[in-house]
């Protein structure tokens, strides 16, 4: 953008980027995709009902499980919906270690390549399963509530323990690599990924089976504890001071990509996408997304909120909480303090 | 007339193309960067820019994380300046020695400097995690420690950096006299009443010059900082350079960032011209 040869389709992330980007966007509102797209995949590039970006996908993450030990080991993944269940399934996994042939039960980490896993994708669950996220976020931001003491929050250091205590013995080495491929290779039972791991999945293993289990907080069934996290990755917007041709050309291709058959066959096949279109009916071509598909079906779904979260909050403070957390050099109650502190840092400036 | 005419043409077109690129690449995003620092400049073009005087010049030194990424800086630069210059040394007395490698040594030792810092700390990475705990036979390693991460992180530089101070020690260890050598070889001197009377005084100029090299470039380290470590474990890797990209580009502040920068500068730049200073009065002495 500030190379002075500004693009005519650039993609924003979500809120936090549109509010900043606001003056570049062409609104969208009239395009015929947008009355196809799946409800709640817009949200986020809308304001006051005007749209502003075509979503890329659905993606979604979750406990990937290999469905061959888990029926090995005689777990039934049907019965994963509370944090006990879960706590049950992956002791049994510890305990059988040696007929599994597996070495650890969960990949999970929290540095390197794939910090994410833990700062992002781990983190949104107890901002996802509030009774109304967005609202909890506003409330952050205007400092009428904290992390600390928050019921989710609490809940989730516990499923951290659990995280801690089935993965790796030393989670501050395990790369995206690492981590995604001793899942493949059978070394570990349960991969907290999503479905974009399927590539590298497939390329190592094109047998293995998998799906994914749902990360619970506790055992309360009020909770929304069988759902997995769905959400849009990125969104396509029109530059709006292109000139109008290029523009018109840009909002053409975008609903190229949406409406047509081969913009819909590239999606699905070439990238493995599942489409935010309803119009696609084509057949996911992969064991994740067809999970994801299903989960959705039943409306076992929570959002994405990481997006609303202020820049920095993710990648720095989070990252750093959480190995702090992970080394014990801060204690349940520091932990969530520690992101407390950050958020309105961030916030406030 | 003439012939200063053509002096000055022969001048400007030497001097002309660097000193254009120069400007538009350094001075001029120098100069911006500076009006940036007392703004609320935010990288989105056509918005507006608030001047907002010293507000960000206060925050810098609230900032703890700058401070400790200052601190983590020190901490590293003392570990590189010391290994990188023993080694080194060491280096340099082996090379020096009358065997017939020697040439061939000089040549191996100098080439990982040839080798991007970036690409080192990759194949370093792979060594620290997965080849040095199979020899050791430890579950253990340097980079999931903070105490040992800094360490690691100069164990790297010294494998990049050490041969070229090498290069620079050879050059004054074969400046020394060798009557000297010979004169304390009768006198009954071993060699390491040699080292330590004869070649280490004589080498202290470029002691002082590797000194200075090896301080600023431990102070300015980014690239190897960024593949071997990228600030983990909890951010105690995190040295000045990296910290300023995290300011400005994780949480998007970008003018709080750009005073880091000034401020790094001027730390690098006192360092620089005290190296300049002080090598420039050991000539004169010698």
């Amino acid at each position: 953008m500030n190379s002075g040869n500004e693009p005519d389709i650039f993609n924003i992330g979500g809120p936090v980027e549109r509010d900043q980007w606001i003056d570049f966007l062409e609104p969208l509102t009239n395009q015929p995709w947008v009355e196809k797209s799946f409800k709640g995949t817009l949200d986020m590039l809308t304001i006051d009902g005007e749209v502003y970006g075509q979503p890329y996908n659905i993606e979604g993450y979750g406990l990937i499980y290999n469905v061959d030990m888990f029926q090995k080991a005689g777990i039934n993944p049907e019965n994963i919906k509370t944090l006990s269940s879960l706590e049950a399934a992956f002791a049994k996994l510890e305990d059988m270690k040696d007929t599994l042939g597996i070495e650890d039960v969960l990949s999970f980490s929290i540095v390197d390549t794939a910090w994410w896993t833990a700062a992002i994708h781990a983190i949104n669950i107890p901002f996802a399963k509030q009774e109304n996220p967005l609202e909890f976020i506003e409330n952050l931001n205007n400092m009428t509530a904290t992390m600390s003491g928050n019921d989710r929050f609490m809940a989730f250091t516990n499923l951290m323990d659990l995280y801690f205590k089935y993965s790796y013995s030393d989670l501050m080495t395990v790369s995206y690599d690492d981590q995604v491929g001793d899942f493949a290779l059978g070394k570990t039972a349960v991969l907290h990924q999503g479905n974009w791991t399927i590539g590298m999945l497939d390329e190592i293993d094109p047998d293995l089976k998998v799906a994914f289990l749902p990360h619970p907080l506790n055992d309360d069934s009020s909770w929304t504890n069988g759902s997995i996290p769905i959400g849009v990755p990125n969104y396509w917007c029109v530059n709006k001071k292109a000139s109008e041709d290029k523009k018109d050309a840009a909002k053409l291709f975008l609903d190229y990509m949406a409406s047509s058959e081969r913009g819909a066959k590239f999606l699905v096949e070439e990238c493995s996408f599942i489409p935010a279109f309803s119009n696609i009916k084509l057949e996911p071509s992969d064991q994740l997304a067809a999970s994801i598909l299903e989960y959705s079906a039943k409306g076992d779904t929570v959002p994405w909120v990481w997006m609303y979260t202020p820049s920095g909050f993710c990648d720095i403070v989070v990252k750093e909480a959480i190995q702090n957390y992970y080394l014990g050099n801060s204690d349940k109650k520091a932990f969530l303090e520690a992101l407390d502190k950050g958020w309105t840092e961030l916030s406030s400036k | 007339m003439k012939k200063s005419m053509k002096r000055k043409l022969i001048f400007w077109g030497f001097l002309g193309p660097s000193l254009i690129a120069f400007t538009i690449v350094v001075l001029v995003p120098f100069v911006v960067g500076i009006y940036y620092s007392f703004t609320d400049w935010n990288a989105v073009p056509g918005s507006t820019i608030h001047f907002v005087g010293l507000v960000n010049y206060k925050n810098v030194f609230n900032d703890p994380q700058l401070i400790r990424a200052f601190r983590n800086t020190f901490i590293y630069s003392f570990y590189a300046v010391f290994l990188i210059n023993t080694i080194g040394f060491l280096l340099a007395l082996l090379v020096t020695q009358k065997m017939r490698s020697a040439n061939l040594l000089r040549t191996v030792f100098f080439m990982p400097n040839l080798i991007g810092g970036l690409i080192l700390g990759y194949v370093w990475k792979f060594l620290f995690l997965k080849i040095v705990p199979n020899i050791f036979q430890t579950d253990g390693n340097m980079l999931s420690k903070p105490s040992t991460a800094l360490i690691a992180m100069a164990i790297v530089a010294t494998w990049q950096m050490g041969g070229y101070i090498m290069v620079i020690y050879v050059a004054a260890i074969q400046g020394i006299p060798s009557e000297l050598l010979e004169a304390s070889k009768i006198d009954g001197a071993n060699s390491w009443q040699n080292i330590k009377s004869i070649i280490f005084p004589l080498v202290a100029p470029a002691f002082t010059v590797s000194m200075f090299l090896t301080l600023r470039s431990a102070f300015m380290i980014y690239d190897v900082n960024v593949s071997l470590t990228n600030g983990d474990p909890i951010r105690s890797t995190e040295l000045i350079a990296m910290g300023i990209l995290s300011k400005a580009y994780k949480e998007l502040n970008f003018a709080q960032g750009q005073v880091q920068a000034i401020l790094f500068f001027v730390v690098v730049a006192s360092v620089s011209m005290i190296q300049v200073y002080y090598s420039k009065k050991r000539e004169v002495e010698m």
